[in-house]
């Protein structure tokens, strides 16, 4: 079942990456980056290698996180609840049966797509200093989001009210939550994951709006989908939306002052080209 | 220059020193400010309490709706209420091992006989872990009927026992869903729809099926099977199909299985072992194993504690049998009381006490007890999940899937008056959620749904194919609020009792059962009940009705609030229900 569905999800994943990846990033680029790859994957290395590391750490972790969850956190979602009342279930008085099948499909595939394409992209620009933020932001997001998810436990509306929400992700496309289930629990709705990230590489995309203007809007408009489509299917409160908006934020931040900083610039880039760090790597390409 | 930065950090930390001693000293002045006020308000404070009460997404929509609506008529009289929404082990670990919960939604086991409410209400039980009265009520005169009940059946005193039941409703029981699994019957026929959540259930049936896909919802079983961890009476049979017993249970009577022979003497009952019997590693069980097994549910600790442990499950067992002896192919059980269906005694899981003795020093009873402890934290590899039932164990992977094999040396095998199991390999998978599963099942991807349906599935279920039969269950369990009668306001009855008119039974069988319940009065079926019971429901609850207009889930506040002041309560300036604190 899982193997079906993630068969499927790749086959659709990837052909809206060939799309964009056409559309956007345009010839030139592709042929630099075939002459250039290596020097990239060089200097990003070390941050995908912690990205997958994380990923990786919480692969394995996920399986226990529950316990210590249940131990030591904080059961909040009733205080969300008394906060925010139904809120979500007001989205559902505009909802209507193609709007559920555009925002299905934006939380599962418009998402995939969304995490994946800027990292194709910023891979195609000469300077590695997006990519490596981006790589970093998402770190940040994830480890962030998991010492969350271990001290709060909460649940989504869907959990909370599930007989006023009729439209939900799971009773439209039950199938879907073989893929879900693999990278939620569905006491981790605080804060929503899904927004954090969408919310970065949408201020990734407005960065690089000059060299990627079609991403910009795109982008953009994928990442507020993404946003919306957590809370019209009942995933996520509004109150774990603000919250990803702030942890968004935060997150990149936190890479700009980091991966951005000259010290980090200075050990991890002049590692690997001892001698080039005089002539900044810009320089080196024109059409940046 | 230096001398300068000095002096800055020295004025920098005293002046947070300062800073922290305002604040702490600020915050002493506000608690006793907060003193002041409490006693010179005469320390009432707001009735505040936290329903506990089921996830609904794939765990349990009705639970976590009904703790809602709860939640919802105690604001709207006064009273401070939240609904704490967990998983089913976190909230029987809070409930019936911890003790740690003001009320809750949940289901009772099946109670099959009524004198099965001797350990669910008798005061005896109030501080063990486990479904013996998690409640913590404590009544003499309660105490005496079940005392009667237990020792001579009968009428008479189970409604003794439920006057004083529905009075003092230590449990509020609210009605007894339909539990629905369904299996396709173009491989295997013959499904005992009543014992499916048992042994019986896969054994004899029409046809062989060699790879037996069965789906469910919960990951529970896949991570412990530990016969006599509480919680794991859930609605699966995979404990019971792994562990053997003396007897199975069919209807009112019973089946000769491990034993060849059992019969009441006295006081003491006599068992012949079948000579054939063997663990799935191999080794011959005989009388001890028996003995061994009945000794371990009157003490989980085998005398290690300090006074004797009880495991949780079993007890109406446990509490009846004294002693056991016995050895090679026969023993006997002497009892304390014997009840009706004596046989009943007969029905624990039998386990090998050449794995169990040695290893169980070595483990802490909280690793066996808690229930959302997983067997390998528990009870490690040390004691493989080995018994002598039909199945045997192959492969468990947690939170995902189990495999279970025939077990061919079994010895339904070798005596052709036994059914014996149909299927030789059963592959259970743990599926998200419940709506894929009439899909699968609809198919031919999986062949049983090992679960029963929450009642909002039962519409699209009717819609299946004809090759799928429909498995109606009569073994129901009672969905019920449950009252920490240890605690305030909980320890005082008219409170509980006043709580029963915030229901609207109309409006939740209608709503959030979708019709597919029976409202119950009591935690038996109406037909476990004399015919002129006036336990049996008759349209509303038999002593307090909905303070409203039932079948509306509308409460009249008024009407609410007069039922709570004439229980003995106050209402403050605010509107708030109030107690002394």
């Amino acid at each position: 079942m899982l193997v079906d569905i993630l068969t499927r999800m790749s086959v659709v994943v990837g052909l809206m990456l060939l799309a964009m990846s056409v559309i956007s990033i345009g010839h030139r680029r592709i042929q630099y980056t075939i002459d250039d790859w290596r020097r990239r994957v060089l200097e990003a290395l070390p941050l995908a290698a912690v990205v997958v590391g994380v990923l990786l750490l919480n692969r394995a972790a996920r399986p226990r996180v529950p316990d210590y969850s249940w131990i030591i956190g904080w059961n909040a979602t009733s205080t969300i609840h008394s906060i925010e009342g139904s809120f979500v279930t007001y989205l559902h008085y505009f909802g209507f049966h193609e709007l559920t099948v555009y925002f299905s499909f934006m939380y599962v595939y418009g998402y995939a797509f969304l995490l994946i394409f800027p990292v194709v992209a910023y891979f195609a620009l000469a300077n590695t200093i997006h990519l490596r933020k981006l790589l970093g932001a998402y770190t940040f997001n994830y480890v962030i989001g998991l010492i969350f998810y271990v001290l709060v436990i909460a649940v989504g509306p869907r959990n909370y009210f599930p007989e006023m929400i009729d439209v939900v992700l799971y009773d439209f496309q039950p199938e879907i939550q073989y893929v879900t289930s693999e990278v939620n629990e569905n006491i981790n709705v605080f804060p929503s994951l899904h927004t954090s990230l969408a919310a970065t590489i949408a201020i990734f995309a407005y960065r690089t709006r000059e060299e990627y203007p079609i991403w910009w809007h795109v982008g953009t408009l994928l990442a507020v989908s993404v946003i919306i489509s957590t809370m019209y299917l009942a995933i996520h409160w509004a109150i774990d939306v603000v919250a990803g908006l702030g942890l968004a934020w935060l997150s990149v931040w936190l890479a700009d002052h980091t991966v951005g900083s000259d010290h980090f610039q200075k050990v991890s880039v002049k590692k690997y080209f001892p001698g080039d760090f005089s002539r900044s790597p810009t320089s080196r390409q024109s059409d940046d | 220059m230096e001398r300068a930065s000095e002096s800055d950090t020295t004025a920098s930390s005293r002046r947070r020193f300062l800073a922290t001693a305002a604040g702490l000293g600020g915050a002493g002045v506000s608690g006793c400010t907060d003193i002041l006020q409490r006693v010179t308000n005469g320390g009432e404070e707001q009735v505040s309490l936290t329903i506990l009460a089921m996830l609904a997404d794939d765990e349990d929509r009705s639970s976590s709706r009904i703790g809602r609506e709860l939640m919802n008529h105690m604001e709207a009289i006064g009273i401070s209420a939240e609904v704490e929404l967990v998983t089913r082990s976190e909230l029987l670990r809070s409930v019936l091992f911890e003790h740690d919960f003001d009320c809750y939604v949940g289901q009772l086991p099946p109670v099959e006989r009524a004198d099965e409410l001797y350990t669910l209400f008798h005061s005896q039980f109030a501080s063990e872990p486990g479904w013996q009265n998690p409640t913590g009520y404590a009544n003499v005169a309660a105490d005496q009927y079940l005392d009667d009940l237990l020792r001579e059946g009968g009428n008479a005193s189970l409604e003794q026992f439920l006057d004083l039941f529905t009075t003092e409703a230590p449990i509020i029981p609210i009605c007894r869903a339909e539990e629905y699994r369904c299996a396709r019957v173009d491989r295997l026929t013959g499904w005992d729809r009543n014992e499916l959540d048992r042994l019986r259930g896969y054994l004899g049936l029409a046809g062989d099926a060699d790879e037996f896909q069965m789906s469910i919802t919960s990951a529970e079983p896949t991570n412990n099977l530990n016969p006599f961890a509480a919680v794991y009476q859930g609605p699966w049979p995979f404990q019971y199909m792994i562990y053997d017993s003396l007897i199975l249970p069919e209807g009112s009577n019973y089946q000769e299985w491990m034993a060849t022979a059992v019969s009441l003497d006295g006081m003491t009952i006599d068992v012949s072992l079948r000579s054939d019997l063997q663990f799935h590693d191999g080794e011959s069980v005989t009388a001890e194993d028996v003995v061994f097994t009945y000794d371990l549910i009157s003490d989980i600790t085998l005398g290690q504690a300090g006074s004797p442990l009880a495991a949780p499950v079993y007890r109406w067992i446990s509490n009846l049998v004294v002693d056991g002896s016995g050895s090679g192919q026969s023993l006997e059980l002497e009892l304390q009381q014997i009840p009706d269906e004596w046989w009943r005694v007969l029905s624990v899981p039998i386990v090998p006490k050449h794995i169990w003795e040695d290893e169980l020093d070595d483990i802490s009873t909280d690793g066996i007890l808690d229930p959302t402890v997983p067997w390998g934290d528990a009870l490690g590899e040390d004691i493989p999940e080995i018994g002598s039932g039909p199945f045997k164990l192959n492969d468990r992977s947690e939170d995902e899937s189990l495999t279970l094999n025939r077990f061919e040396d079994h010895f339904s095998f070798a005596d052709p008056e036994l059914p014996n199991p149909s299927i030789s390999e059963l592959n259970v998978s743990v599926d998200p959620n419940q709506s894929v599963l009439i899909d699968l099942i609809d198919d031919g991807t999986i062949d049983m749904v090992g679960e029963p349906f929450e009642t909002h599935h039962l519409s699209n279920l009717e819609n299946v194919s004809s090759d799928v039969e429909l498995l109606p269950s009569d073994r129901r369990r009672v969905y019920h609020i449950g009252f920490n009668t240890r605690e305030r306001p909980f320890s005082n009855w008219r409170f509980r009792e006043a709580v029963i008119g915030l229901l609207d039974y109309e409006w939740i069988i209608n709503e959030v059962f979708h019709g597919r319940a029976d409202p119950v009065a009591t935690p038996l079926a109406d037909t476990q009940l004399p015919e002129d019971s006036p336990y049996r429901w008759q349209g509303s609850h038999p002593l307090v009705e909905f303070y409203g207009s039932p079948g509306t889930n509308e409460l009249n506040a008024e009407i609410a609030e007069k039922a709570f002041i004439d229980a003995g309560y106050r209402y403050d300036e605010n509107g708030n229900l109030v107690i002394f604190e």
